[in-house]
């Protein structure tokens, strides 16, 4: 397949799916603005009353597309088709999570339990007290977390590439992983292993682990120059720099190598919903932080310059969702380690099965990469009889094909 | 009453002492001039005399010394992209974006708080698209548009902005012959309906000579002449500031056309 081939065939999917909602809405739309032609103040703009004769009778012999394009452009719009879609995907994918385990709770059973509590909505639950103790207190606060860790990184992830424009900028690029490893290694070496209330010390030591990383390459960066390559270049000196320590610190304290590995490698244990209270603000207000820029992404695409020139004030909105991003990765990677590969993978399927616009692209990445991390954790919980698998592991190793697999389907996408 | 949709001011545009430097090197040395309301200026020069860092300054993209003012007053960020709009030299056209999509960021300026497109902007471009016979190509990807095409989608961006002045970065550089000159005609054809002043930097001067009222001519960074096409466009200027003699003839639609001259 050509490279245009593939990229007809990719306007055309899109275009089929415009929804039933939308494109009714669209129709009618269309139908009722095409009277009003002579009204419309842009439209009569630029047309001579003698013109406008000729607009309207060239309009009727367009093909149905051009007279369309006529009346009114349909642009960067996220179809409510691919919304409910990956939505109801989510859904599946907990329920899924939820019901699958040693002590096999029927899958629709757990869907009923949680419909059963919704507000007025009375379904009597077929689960014991024990399996609605399991359920509630142990699997589904673990599932709620590995959503909004995989939305966290996704998000974050997409955010960086936008920033950066370069599609290999992840979550992890100013030396989120770097720092955060560090902070969990000295947590674990030092055997901080307490807490007060939800707040324990490694996860916190692994946030500020990550903060303080993030700092010293943005100021380095900044410092160094007003370009983002700067920023990149500091990013990888500050990573390599904090890996360097934690290597160290590591190495003279081999006796917690199994335990630092392990966080290194990701893992949602969590009991009770403690952790998902943490991460939740961070994901509301960072997550909202950066789906409120994903026009000024979109304009930021055209390059500084262009965006410049169109009233985005680059710098500005550059360094706000630099924040947003960082602190979104560290809130995520503190909870759950060192999960790779979805702040890339999640945003460029994205890119390749549905559209690159932002306005698109935020939300579905939010969406998919809870999904991603939710199967994830299912399969690193049950793949292995008897033993937990590290969830990085999981999305590496599935992932890495699938995405392999989406990469080629759409060659000649990617250039 | 101002008809919706036309653009808001029409204004001069006044150069005063502009002065861009990037780190070490000076790039304009108190650069003055001004373009008139309504009138094409064009701006020649040899290459690295400035042209597009003058044409950056003014659409707020270099940071600069001294003044750049629109009537009597000095805008910046969006209500700088109010008034000028832009058609950079070359210009990126992302992946997977349509031109529709391409052409509606042209609208940032005028958006709310929300950043939400509403129809009225949407109609807008499609007019727009419309005006320029471009509204077969509305729903295909921008990256892949020939170098007409996208001269003149760049165009519909710009004029989507509704702003007064138009700022064009060699239009015609990518262009063949044909190409040039409708780009070119388009251009005061947009500027007569909307009466935009146009300010627009020129490579090829047989081409420049044709449009305009007035040309600057740079170099070093400094005006070296400012005046009519056709003082400005003459054998002794030319020769004196591009290093090489030239041969000025009239041709027959009232441009000239210049041809240097090889030194024997």
């Amino acid at each position: 397949m050509s490279a245009s081939n593939a990229l007809d065939a990719k306007s055309e999917s899109a275009a089929s799916a415009v929804d039933g909602l939308g494109a009714c809405a669209f129709g009618a739309e269309t139908a009722s603005v095409n009277p009003e032609k002579g009204k419309q103040p842009a439209s009569g703009l630029f047309q001579s009353d003698k013109d406008e004769v000729e607009n309207e009778s060239a309009n009727r012999a367009f093909t149905p597309s051009a007279a369309v394009a006529g009346a009114t452009v349909n642009a960067f719009r996220l179809s409510r088709t691919t919304l409910v879609v990956s939505l109801l995907a989510l859904v599946l994918a907990m329920s899924f999570s939820v019901s699958l385990g040693s002590s096999g709770v029927d899958f629709f059973d757990v869907v009923r339990d949680l419909l059963g509590r919704l507000p007025f909505v009375s379904i009597e639950s077929n689960l014991t007290e024990a399996e609605q103790a399991i359920v509630w207190q142990w699997r589904l606060p673990r599932t709620v977390l590995g959503a909004l860790v995989g939305s966290a990184l996704s998000l974050s992830g997409a955010s960086y590439q936008g920033v950066f424009r370069n599609p290999l900028a992840d979550p992890y690029l100013l030396g989120v992983a770097a720092g955060a490893g560090l902070g969990a290694t000295l947590a674990i070496v030092f055997d901080l292993q307490f807490g007060w209330g939800p707040v324990h010390v490694l996860p916190a030591a692994a946030f500020l682990g990550a903060m303080i990383a993030v700092t010293v390459s943005t100021v380095l960066g900044f410092g160094a120059g007003r370009s983002s390559a700067a920023l990149l270049l500091a990013g990888v000196a500050a990573a390599s720099f904090f890996t360097a320590l934690q290597t160290f610190v590591m190495q003279r304290n081999s006796d917690v190598l199994l335990e630092v590995y392990s966080w290194i490698l990701g893992r949602l244990g969590t009991f009770g919903w403690g952790e998902v209270g943490l991460l939740a603000p961070y994901v509301v207000i960072c997550g909202g932080v950066i789906l409120a820029f994903r026009r000024q992404l979109d304009v930021m695409r055209l390059g500084d310059d262009d965006a410049k020139a169109l009233g985005v004030p680059v710098r500005r909105v550059r360094i706000v969702l630099l924040i947003a991003s960082s602190l979104l990765a560290a809130a995520a990677v503190s909870v759950s380690g060192l999960i790779s590969f979805v702040g890339i993978i999640v945003p460029h399927f994205v890119r390749l099965v549905v559209g690159s616009s932002y306005r698109v692209l935020l939300p579905l990445s939010a969406i998919l990469g809870a999904v991603f991390v939710v199967l994830a954790d299912a399969g690193a919980r049950n793949l292995v009889d008897g033993a937990e698998l590290p969830i990085g592991v999981v999305t590496a190793f599935f992932g890495a094909p699938f995405f392999a697999y989406v990469l080629w389907r759409n060659r000649g996408l990617i250039r | 009453m101002r008809a919706k949709g036309r653009p808001r001011h029409s204004r001069s545009v006044n150069v005063q002492d502009l002065t861009v430097r990037y780190g070490d090197a000076e790039i304009l040395s108190g650069v003055t001039f001004s373009a008139e309301s309504g009138q094409w200026t064009t701006i020649i020069g040899a290459n690295g005399a400035g042209k597009s860092t003058i044409l950056k300054a003014i659409v707020g993209v270099v940071p600069y010394d001294g003044s750049i003012t629109f009537g009597k007053h000095a805008y910046r960020g969006r209500e700088l992209a109010r008034q000028v709009a832009y058609v950079p030299q070359r210009s990126e056209f992302p992946e997977g974006m349509t031109t529709a999509e391409y052409v509606l960021l042209g609208r940032t300026a005028h958006l709310n708080w929300f950043n939400h497109e509403s129809k009225s902007d949407r109609d807008h471009v499609a007019a727009i698209l419309d005006r320029l016979d471009l509204d077969s190509l509305a729903d295909r990807a921008v990256a892949e548009l020939s170098g007409g095409e996208a001269q003149r989608v760049g165009m519909a961006r710009a004029l989507v902005q509704e702003a007064g002045t138009l700022i064009l970065d060699e239009p015609t550089s990518a262009l063949d012959l044909g190409n040039q000159i409708a780009v070119l005609e388009l251009v005061d054809e947009l500027r007569v309906e909307h009466g935009l002043t146009v300010i627009a930097a020129m490579h090829d001067l047989t081409t420049a000579s044709r449009f305009g009222h007035k040309t600057v001519l740079l170099e070093d960074g400094r005006v070296a002449a400012d005046g009519p096409n056709a003082e400005v466009l003459s054998e002794e200027l030319l020769s004196a500031h591009y290093g090489t003699p030239v041969k000025v003839m009239d041709a027959p639609d009232g441009g000239v056309v210049i041809v240097p001259l090889r030194q024997s």
